[in-house]
């Protein structure tokens, strides 16, 4: 078959489907969730809640998992076969991946079909170029780098930090976002480490600070890792404070890994659990409900990209194209969007969501402001 | 089915061309660019990928040789250099992932990633063990790392490997498209040679050959083939003009045996003028003559002015109608528009009066000359005087009136006829100058407006129609420019202030007819002349051998030898005698054709006055040297 004639027989096939489609689906609305662990119950709370309203458009509103088996969730290959088999589902729009080496793998995977891709926890810089159908939520490397930055300088008054980070696109660019932040500030930085899953984290630190104690030690990785970190500067007696970035805020392995050494690592949260505002504590209220534990910040950014993809097929219909042009009007041409990490935008000027520094008392997260140094 | 118009076949080859251009370019377009467009996508991400791949390879294996030196002579320098070098995955790794990467090296090109990452992490931790002085951990990680070099570059070189299959697969699709688009410009090129070759054929059988037989046509006509006729070969335009072709011959055709029909029946007329003249002459000189007679009173003198009157009013109507029909002559133009008028009224007033129809003239006093001819002017006037007395003899109109009015303005002479009949009929006012028009029946030709208007024109001036757009008459008006001012004339010659008469003149009389001759001879015998008479030339010939003469005076026409033959004798033997003679003819035109060198002021036209006759024959004698 020559490549006209199957371009004939394409347009042809289109335009039934699009005479069919001109007719109400009743075909439920679907949208992929690629991310580690069990966020179902997350999601659950809100299809529950849009379907109880009468669904989406009229038409039920379903998140389905992508079917990949296993666990890996480090190597870029991996994130491809998931995006992949999620796409295969015939979803509407997808929520994930974890982080924003696997999110950027995955990118290419969703612009090429065409099918909007909204990262709850990525924040590498790349991603808002990747493809055009990747929207992340939380703000970018350079921004958290930034105010980790900020937080280290003026709050904790050091003078000499060492910097762990993934060798990622996530942990590059907030080490990035780290060192541009501290440049020309008074901060030394005493070295840079780099690290992944299966590194020999003990000698990486002993060798790190071996020599001179930094005042510091900011971790851009995950949450078992940086534990891991601060349970060995806490085994060898290293006075040293730890501030992690967004990616260690995975409780309980953050807090499980440090053991000891757990108690005052700083870690950077999109949102905490106890703000005021009524969103936030149905939310709270929903999870303690149903999970029987308490949120964190990964739930409560899955929860409002589930339900900002539901309020855009609502708005404009399940056409990808148009769902995506309606999430860049976000804040430009149209009202941001409330959740509960706050209002969420994407055209240029958006402007980032909140930011909280949250710090480990007592095994669980609290906002640094509101505990005592 | 009616054939298409040469305008719609001309469009239709116009247009046919400009699509086969368009037609020819958008296919190409068509063909070309989405190939093209996909192989450029397909390629140009595999050139970025295949240097960045190069980087890479070099990147992971200098890393390794670098820890490899590092693990076997540690030193801060090489540490260093370690360290600088590991830097630049970040660069490296980020430029991979910005790439947009086709889909079937994807999952290679990632775990190509993975494993160069872990290889960082590999060197970072040698390092870090070296540092704390683990050496032997630090040989597994450089193992550990040689292996994670490998693994690199072996799936690099398979991701080279699938790109170059992807350039030959495009190589392959660049090559069956230019074997389509060859196939596809032969058959277009072929396609096109066939319609060129029908609408080549079509042009030569419905432009080319038929204009060429126009064209053969309009050439034998030209040549004087009035009976050329064309068949049309088809209803479109140049049908029709061929068909306009075959009319306008007919019409010629037949114009040209009305033409000779007037010519003939012109010289018929002016030989009938002729006879008629030598009769006036006769009739008018013997009644002036008696007249002369003081004796002669009472009845007998009334009825000789009654005849002297008509006679000279038939000899003014002689002399017009040879005037106006002998053919026109390249005159010099300073026609007198009174006299013309005059003279055209002499040629029509018997029909006027004949139909009851009343003229006036009001003509202006002291007219410059116009600048034309004024046989043409006759021409033109007699045109309109006799279109006004057709308008007026079939009306019904209570006063039919016809007239004549003369003035000059602005530099120009004009002549107005207005007539009192029913007006030009609206359906042919605006075609009134146009030939073949007329609204007249009895096959009249419809020529006279459309000539009487292009000898005004020729002229500088103009023929229009001003008549009221509604009612009753019609009124034409010639307007010509002025004639340049003539030289002045030149004084007297003395011979004429000599000899006021004819005193003592001797003249020599040579008429065929004895009724002209006589009165004639008398008169001059009166005046003081004396005279010899001869009835031809030969007569003439043979007095001149007895005695000679002052003067000879002849009739053109004779009997034996006539005028002209008398002419061309003295001048062989006589010469002084041929300048000293001068003639009479009731028919002048045949001077021209004769070309015999008798200049026309020396032609007096009978029939003639005779007081004329003596100015005329004083004026030539005393011109004579």
């Amino acid at each position: 078959v020559s490549p006209s004639s199957r371009r004939r027989a394409v347009a042809a096939l289109a335009l039934v489907a699009g005479v069919a489609g001109c007719r109400p689906s009743r075909e439920p609305v679907r949208i992929g969730l690629v991310f580690p662990g069990d966020f179902s119950p997350v999601t659950s709370l809100v299809s529950d809640a849009v379907n109880a309203a009468g669904g989406v458009r009229g038409r039920r509103l379903v998140v389905v998992r992508d079917t990949l088996p296993g666990a890996d969730w480090v190597l870029a290959e991996t994130d491809i076969r998931r995006a992949r088999s999620v796409v295969a589902l015939g979803v509407t729009a997808v929520v994930g991946h974890a982080g924003s080496r696997g999110s950027l793998a995955a990118a290419q995977v969703y612009s090429e079909a065409r099918v909007v891709q909204v990262v709850p926890t990525g924040t590498s810089r790349l991603l808002v170029g990747a493809g055009g159908w990747t929207f992340p939520l939380p703000p970018n490397d350079s921004v958290e780098g930034h105010f980790i930055a900020s937080f280290v300088r003026e709050r904790l008054r050091a003078r000499t930090v060492v910097v762990f980070y993934v060798n990622d696109e996530y942990g590059i660019g907030l080490r990035d976002g780290v060192r541009a932040a501290l440049a020309g500030t008074g901060v030394r930085v005493l070295r840079e480490v780099r690290y992944d899953l299966r590194a020999d984290l003990a000698a990486l630190v002993d060798a790190a600070v071996r020599g001179r104690v930094p005042d510091a030690v900011v971790v851009a990785g995950r949450g078992g890792e940086t534990g891991a970190i601060a349970r060995r500067l806490h085994e060898q007696g290293v006075p040293s404070r730890v501030v992690a970035g967004d990616g260690s805020y995975v409780l309980p392995e953050l807090v499980t890994a440090a053991g000891p050494g757990a108690e005052g690592i700083y870690v950077v949260a999109f949102w905490l659990p106890g703000a005021a505002d009524s969103a936030t504590r149905r939310l709270e209220a929903q999870v303690r409900e149903r999970l029987g534990r308490e949120p964190v910040a990964t739930d409560a950014l899955i929860f409002d990209a589930v339900r900002l993809l539901a309020a855009a097929v609502e708005a404009v219909g399940d056409r990808p194209q148009r769902i995506r042009r309606h999430l860049l009007e976000l804040g430009v041409s149209r009202p941001r969007f409330r959740g509960v990490t706050g209002e969420i935008g994407f055209g240029p000027g958006a402007g980032p969501p909140r930011l909280v520094m949250g710090v480990v008392r007592g095994g669980v997260v609290l906002p640094a402001d509101a505990v005592p140094r | 089915v009616r054939p298409l118009s040469i305008r719609a076949l001309t469009w239709l080859l116009v247009l046919s061309g400009g699509a086969v251009a368009t037609v020819t370019g958008t296919y190409a377009a068509f063909r070309v660019f989405p190939v093209v467009r996909e192989v450029r996508a397909a390629t140009t991400p595999l050139m970025v990928l295949s240097s960045r791949l190069r980087d890479y390879d070099a990147w992971i294996e200098r890393g390794a040789g670098l820890a490899q030196r590092l693990v076997v002579a540690p030193s801060p320098g090489v540490m260093d250099s370690l360290d600088r070098w590991m830097d630049r995955y970040d660069a490296l790794a980020g430029a991979l992932r910005g790439a947009a990467v086709p889909d079937s090296v994807l999952l290679l090109l990632a775990a190509a990633d993975d494993a160069a990452s872990r290889f960082a992490v590999t060197v970072e931790e040698l390092h870090a063990l070296l540092e704390l002085g683990r050496r032997a951990e630090a040989v597994q990680r450089l193992v550990e790392g040689r292996r994670l070099e490998a693994q690199v570059r072996e799936l690099a070189a398979e991701v080279q490997a699938r790109s170059l299959d992807r350039l030959v697969v495009a190589q392959r699709e660049v090559e069956a498209l230019s074997r389509r688009l060859l196939w596809a410009f032969l058959l277009w090129v072929l396609g096109s040679v066939a319609v060129m070759a029908a609408a080549v054929r079509l042009v030569r059988t419905r432009v080319e050959r038929p204009l060429r037989e126009l064209q053969g046509g309009l050439e034998r006509m030209a040549e004087g083939d009035l009976a050329a006729q064309l068949a049309p070969h088809a209803d479109d335009e140049i049908g029709a003009l061929t068909r306009q072709f075959n009319q306008m011959t007919a019409v010629l055709r037949s114009r040209a045996e009305t033409q000779g029909q007037m010519a003939a029946a012109s010289v018929l007329l002016a030989n009938v003028a002729h006879e008629v003249n030598n009769p006036l002459m006769s009739i008018g000189a013997t009644a002036e003559g008696r007249l002369a007679d003081a004796s002669v009173s009472g009845p007998l003198r009334r009825d000789l002015e009654e005849i002297l009157l008509q006679a000279r009013r038939a000899s003014r109507l002689a002399r017009g109608i040879v005037r106006f029909v002998r053919p026109a002559a390249a005159g010099d133009g300073g026609a007198d528009v009174n006299e013309v008028v005059r003279e055209a009224l002499d040629l029509i007033a018997f029909q006027f009066a004949a139909d009851g129809v009343a003229c006036s003239l009001d003509l202006a006093p002291g007219l410059p000359p116009a600048e034309l001819d004024a046989q043409k002017l006759e021409h033109v006037l007699v045109a309109l005087l006799t279109n006004a007395h057709h308008a007026l003899a079939r009306s019904g109109a209570a006063e039919r009136r016809v007239t004549v009015r003369t003035w000059a303005r602005d530099g120009r002479v004009c002549a107005e006829v207005r007539d009192t009949g029913p007006g030009v009929p609206s359906e042919i006012r605006d075609r009134l100058f146009l030939p073949f028009v007329s609204s007249r029946a009895g096959g009249h030709i419809g020529l006279g407006l459309y000539t009487a208007r292009l000898v005004a024109r020729e002229a500088g001036g103009d023929l229009e129609h001003e008549s009221p757009a509604e009612g009753p008459g019609a009124a034409f008006v010639v307007t010509l420019p002025v004639a340049p001012s003539p030289a002045p004339e030149t004084a007297p010659s003395p011979a004429a202030a000599r000899a006021p008469t004819l005193q003592g003149v001797t003249v020599l009389l040579v008429d065929d007819e004895p009724a002209v001759r006589s009165p004639l001879a008398r008169f001059l015998v009166r005046r003081g002349a004396t005279v010899r008479e001869a009835a031809n030339g030969h007569e003439a010939l043979a007095a001149l051998d007895v005695a000679g003469c002052d003067l000879i005076v002849a009739d053109l026409r004779m009997p034996g030898m006539d005028g002209v033959a008398l002419f061309r004798a003295l001048r062989e033997r006589a010469p002084e005698l041929a300048g000293r003679t001068v003639f009479l003819s009731g028919d002048v035109s045949q001077l021209g054709d004769l070309q015999v060198g008798i200049e026309p002021d020396r032609v007096l036209p009978k029939p003639v006055e005779l007081a004329e006759f003596e100015r005329f024959l004083l004026q030539h004698l005393h011109s004579v040297p």
